[in-house]
């Protein structure tokens, strides 16, 4: 008994201790309207945030757009100036004129100079993300620096997206990159040194956790935060619940805790994550018949997958593959309603013996099970093999299945380019993702002619009808099966902060940088 | 005998369990593979034990999971104990090189940390069951084949083996009649113990997303469970988490405590526990 | 003695070869991994070009041999490689996560120690606790470390309001000094630590209680017992003294059990460490860094693995 008191008296000191620790209040000048500290869940090492160390995938790229400014910025409707305060397109040049002001966060003023030798950097040496392209693909075709604050670039090729994909590189600072070789070892002095709002002042790989601190005299708008926290944690859940991060993802089956909840707020990502059912033809021609992948369609409850491992939350994918929540859907497109009957009837005689290849994570696998079941009942043997997320990613690149689910997320991207890299025989089948693999041993001139039009189509109106066109096109002919739409909610202390937002282009606000602005 | 009661209750509610699952597998009419409800429905008359997210039945897949984790377990077992049987005789009674062939790849394995490779070949030979009970199995015999090997060193030491042999009784006859007795035992007993770690590190292996993805198994139904967001501000774990948390710990309990008291009765080892390494 | 040397250092060649060739006929790229998991996405595929120049860099564009050679020439140099996932040398990476690790090992290595020979000790001298602790140790000992750890988080740290729910420290806290600084470790140590306290515990429970029985025996206690001598005094000098060599051995070998709790346990608690890495290392086929941590914990297993060999070999030799 004594021990016990004893011991309890031991781990309450340390508790008060560690109390104490808790990060003390920084008595740095606030702006009007500014958050002293934004906390969200980090622990996962996402890379240095800087162009050439920070992994590929959202996190680690957003918190590297946190540090690093480029040319233009999105909002809710349309690209507006970040670094740049005005642009101007003729033909395939393109003229970017500088905000007053724009520096890095040495000090040092951000020129026109340094935009024009980031250009050569990353033709030289790639980014992680690569918006310019890299190797022969490279988008610049050549600049010329007008004065201090004004550059133009010509483009390589100009279509409906170049103009995003020019202001969306980020600048570095010519007096640090231009001594360095190796970009991709460089830590050393100013490897983080940006040009954006906020500045990386704390990094630890090894507990994932970064402190981005507010530029208060950004060139391009007042950040909303003094600091930006990424902590460990490992239950979101209960951390958000205990208040030590002030934005996570809300499960669907909470819904009826947090949206009465007044102090809450939601940012929804509808139908942003999309699960496909890819064909590759090449191993079975006999789905080369159309009236098959109606059937295949018409067999699978796709309403169940929504319902049983969304919870709910999302929707039966539309067969044009644009969800039916984006700008962009097209109200045309064929609908496949659940027709068990009739796909059995189609189906049955025929014997098929089929393999699905799906992931052994997130709802892939419960996904896989439901359609499967579907597909059985319906008189095709089906076999599911579940790998490892690594190993089915190379099977999907190497064609090497007959039917591969694959889910991934970006539906809700505007305006839905996706469709080109998907379904364009020109653009299908390249870069090695499986979220960019298209049908494999089928083409179509119809779909393909669509899908590079849009993409060429520099008046909006136009493309989105062509868009529609296209969709339309797809539902018709089945290249590949969508099964359904996820949406997701974050929800945020509304008390701590109310500034999350999404753009136009893009639904994740605690990636997006102008969530974390005063606006 | 009196002195048995352990035994019989361990194996009593062994059976117990097994008669509990064989109904459930059996005489239930859920499958445990497939949907047969509404997603998450509280235990009740349709669903004895309830359903889990995709509305297949708890009862059902918690049978099937105590027969593929038992099945599992004993084909472990039995690997193991034939492999480090075979291994630590032939480490302790082969002639120089020979034996110190099997010496290395008895340390080989003993040294390899095991989860790690287990993620590793798991991840490389693909996850169905009987890659998993392999890659069990060869992470299992190394331990059993070094206390073999000691033991069967020991026994050839002895004085009357050696007289034996110094009265012309050949390798072989010495095997049979002395060092098998002495040994076999042994490698039972520890081969039982690789039942109740198979089980649980096939467990482990679900939790961390490497086990058979397709299987109904104890812990691959915990991993989905727990990793259901929310899961601890619903109800579900009522239902879904706890019954597999606990058959698993049941059986693993009966199985250990079973092993335990089997070592306790072999010869010289009145002790009980285990004794590491060779003397 | 020479022949055991020769044999462990046989064991770890073969255990480089194992690392280094096992990773590269995995299935899988390193420079291709993209994930389904939701809210990661921002569409930063490599292009076909940028993943030319990549491979190029990382020297994975050479053949097989040519990509060993290299390695082992980088090796003996001291050079680990770069890790590909990380973007950071390799050894950096180690560095940066096996303190962690290892001050959680050690501090729960050290505390199962102590319990299970104190727990052992309590059972030579009572047969009322000789009934109890053994049934309770096969209980423990047959709970996976994930549950455990689960457990406490949920059961433990969940309601308590001050255990912290994660992590290894206090991110960005501002200390006044080292006692609040490390008392802001401990307290994040405290619940992962015990978990893998409770997972290890048996098994030092149950060599110590055999080791202490056997010698309990051994008439030369009952010598002592006859001298005179205080019960306290026996268990502490001849009982322990003559109980150790097996108990130590067992800590030893114990290492490899405590790496793979700690890989688990870390999981559960987001801790940071080398059983995160080595399951970001596998998930993303980083090979230069699967090499590294495989190999790093390869020559930990080993050695200890010899050390506990020496001693009961002294033992046997005494």
């Amino acid at each position: 008994m004594k021990y016990r008191k004893r011991l309890l008296s031991v781990l309450l000191a340390l508790a008060l201790l560690a109390g104490c620790a808790a990060p003390a209040s920084q008595t740095g000048s606030l702006l009007p309207g500014q958050v002293q500290t934004l906390r969200l869940a980090g622990g996962t090492d996402w890379g240095a945030p800087n162009p050439f160390l920070h992994q590929s995938r959202g996190p680690g790229q957003a918190r590297m757009r946190l540090v690093y400014g480029s040319l233009l910025e999105k909002d809710e409707t349309g690209d507006v100036g970040w670094l740049a305060e005005s642009w101007r397109q003729s033909g395939s040049e393109y003229t970017f004129t500088l905000r007053e002001g724009a520096k890095f966060q040495d000090g040092t003023p951000l020129t026109t100079a340094d935009v024009a030798f980031t250009i050569d950097y990353y033709r030289a040496h790639p980014p992680v993300s690569a918006s310019l392209g890299a190797g022969d693909a490279f988008l610049v075709e050549s600049y010329a620096v007008q004065d201090e604050r004004t550059i133009t670039i010509t483009a390589a090729r100009t279509d409906a997206d170049t103009l995003s994909a020019l202001g969306s590189f980020v600048i570095l600072p010519r007096h640090i990159w231009e001594q360095v070789d190796d970009p991709y070892t460089y830590t050393g002095e100013g490897y983080l040194v940006g040009s954006g709002a906020y500045a990386c002042t704390g990094y630890d790989a090894a507990t994932g956790s970064y402190e981005f601190t507010a530029q208060n005299d950004f060139c391009a708008g007042t950040p909303a935060a003094q600091r930006v926290l990424f902590v460990p944690v490992s239950d979101p859940l209960l951390s958000f619940e205990r208040g030590e991060i002030d934005i996570t993802d809300m499960p669907a089956d909470l819904a009826g805790r947090y949206r009465d909840d007044p102090s809450i707020g939601l940012v929804e990502k509808s139908d942003d994550m999309g699960t496909k059912l890819l064909v590759n033809f090449e191993k079975c021609p006999q789905l080369l018949d159309k009236s098959l992948r109606e059937a295949l369609y018409w067999a699978l409850d796709r309403q169940a997958v929504v319902d049983k491992v969304f919870r709910g939350a999302g929707s039966v994918g539309s067969a044009g593959y644009v969800p039916p929540s984006s700008p962009y859907y097209a109200p045309g497109c064929v609908q496949y309603p659940y027709r068990p009957g009739k796909a059995k009837a189609l189906l049955e005689p025929l014997g098929l013996e089929l393999t699905m290849l799906c992931a052994d994570s997130g709802d892939d696998l419960a996904i896989a099970e439901l359609l499967a079941n579907d597909l059985r009942a319906a008189g095709v043997a089906v076999t599911v093999q579940a790998y490892d997320s690594a190993t089915r990613d190379q099977m999907v690149n190497a064609g090497d299945y007959e039917l591969a689910l694959v889910s991934n997320g970006g539906w809700g991207n505007n305006p839905p380019d996706y469709l080109r890299t998907v379904f364009s025989d020109t653009a299908k089948n390249k870069g090695g993702n499986p979220h960019n693999m298209g049908p494999i041993g089928y083409e179509n001139a119809a779909i393909t002619a669509l899908a590079d039009a849009q993409k060429a189509e520099p008046d909006p109106d136009r493309r989105k009808e062509l868009l529609a066109e296209l969709q339309v096109e797809i539902s018709r002919e089945i290249p590949l099966v969508v099964v359904a739409t996820r949406s997701s909610y974050s929800m945020y202390r509304k008390d701590v902060y109310d500034g999350w937002m999404k753009t136009y282009a893009y639904q994740q606000a605690e990636q997006n940088r102008l969530s974390y602005m005063l606006r | 005998m009196r002195k048995n009661w352990p035994a019989f209750v361990l194996g009593g509610m062994l059976a117990a369990l097994a008669v509990f699952f064989a109904l459930g597998l059996w005489a239930n009419p859920r499958p445990a593979d497939l949907p047969s409800g509404d997603s998450l429905q509280p235990p009740g008359a349709g669903h004895l034990l309830g359903t889990d997210n995709l509305g297949v039945d708890i009862y059902a897949q918690l049978s099937g999971g105590f027969f593929s984790s038992m099945a599992l377990g004993l084909v472990c077992a039995a690997g193991a104990f034939v492999l480090g049987t075979a291994a630590g005789m032939a480490a302790a009674l082969a002639p120089g090189g020979a034996a110190a062939a099997v010496d290395l790849v008895i340390h080989l394995f003993l040294a390899m940390p095991q989860l790690p490779v287990l993620v590793v070949l798991g991840a490389f030979f693909g996850q169905s069951r009987a890659v998993l009970a392999l890659i069990i199995t060869l992470f299992s015999w190394a331990p059993i084949a070094k206390q073999v090997r000691a033991a069967a060193a020991a026994v050839r030491g002895r004085m009357y083996v050696r007289l034996a042999a110094r009265y012309g009784g050949g390798l072989w006859y010495i095997l049979r009649a002395h060092i098998l007795p002495e040994v076999l035992g042994l490698a039972a007993v520890n081969g039982l113990g690789v039942c109740g770690r198979a089980i649980l590190q096939e467990s482990s292996l679900a939790y961390l997303g490497l086990g058979d993805p397709l299987a109904r198994s104890w812990g691959l139904m915990i991993s989905k469970a727990s990793r259901f967001s929310g899961i601890y501000f619903t109800d579900y774990w009522l239902w879904w988490l706890l019954p597999p948390v606990l058959a698993l710990l049941c059986t693993l309990l009966c199985v250990r405590l079973l092993a335990r008291w089997l070592e306790r009765r072999l010869p010289g080892r009145a002790t009980g526990g285990k004794q590491d390494g060779a003397a | 003695m020479k022949r055991r040397a020769l044999l462990f250092a046989a064991t770890l060649v073969a255990l480089y070869l194992f690392n280094f060739f096992l990773p590269r006929l995995m299935p899988g790229d390193p420079l291709q991994y993209s994930s389904a998991v939701g809210g990661e996405e921002m569409d930063a595929a490599y292009t076909a070009e940028q993943l030319e120049q990549l491979r190029e860099w990382y020297g994975l564009d050479k053949p097989l041999a040519q990509q060993f050679r290299d390695t082992v020439s980088r090796n003996l140099r001291g050079d680990w490689g770069y890790s590909i996932h990380y973007h950071m040398p390799v050894a950096e990476v180690l560095a940066q996560r096996l303190p962690w690790t290892a001050g959680l090992m050690a501090v729960s290595l050290a505390a199962s120690l102590a319990a299970g020979v104190a727990l052992a000790l309590w059972c030579v001298r009572s047969e009322r606790a000789d009934r109890v602790l053994p049934a309770a140790a096969s209980l423990l000992c047959e709970t996976p470390p994930y549950l455990i750890g689960l457990l406490l988080l949920f059961c433990v740290a969940a309601p308590s309001g001050w255990l912290p729910l994660g992590g290894g420290e206090t991110a960005f806290a501002v200390y006044t000094g080292p006692v609040q600084r490390l008392a802001d470790l401990a307290l994040h140590a405290l619940l992962p630590t015990v978990s893998l306290w409770l997972v290890m515990t048996p098994g030092f429970f149950f060599t110590a209680r055999a080791s202490c029985l056997a010698v309990a025996s051994r008439p030369y206690l009952t010598g002592a017992r006859a001298k005179g001598l205080a019960e306290g005094r026996i268990r502490r000098v001849y009982l322990l003294r003559n109980a150790a060599p097996p108990i130590i051995a067992r800590a030893f070998l114990g290492l490899g059990q405590a790496l793979g709790g700690a890989l688990l346990v870390e999981n559960v608690f987001g801790y940071p460490g080398v059983g995160t890495v080595m399951r970001e290392a596998v998930r993303y086929r980083d090979y230069p860094m699967l090499q590294g941590v495989f190999g790093l914990s390869a020559l930990l297993m080993v050695c200890s693995l010899a050390a506990g060999d020496w001693i009961n070999r002294k033992r046997g030799a005494a």
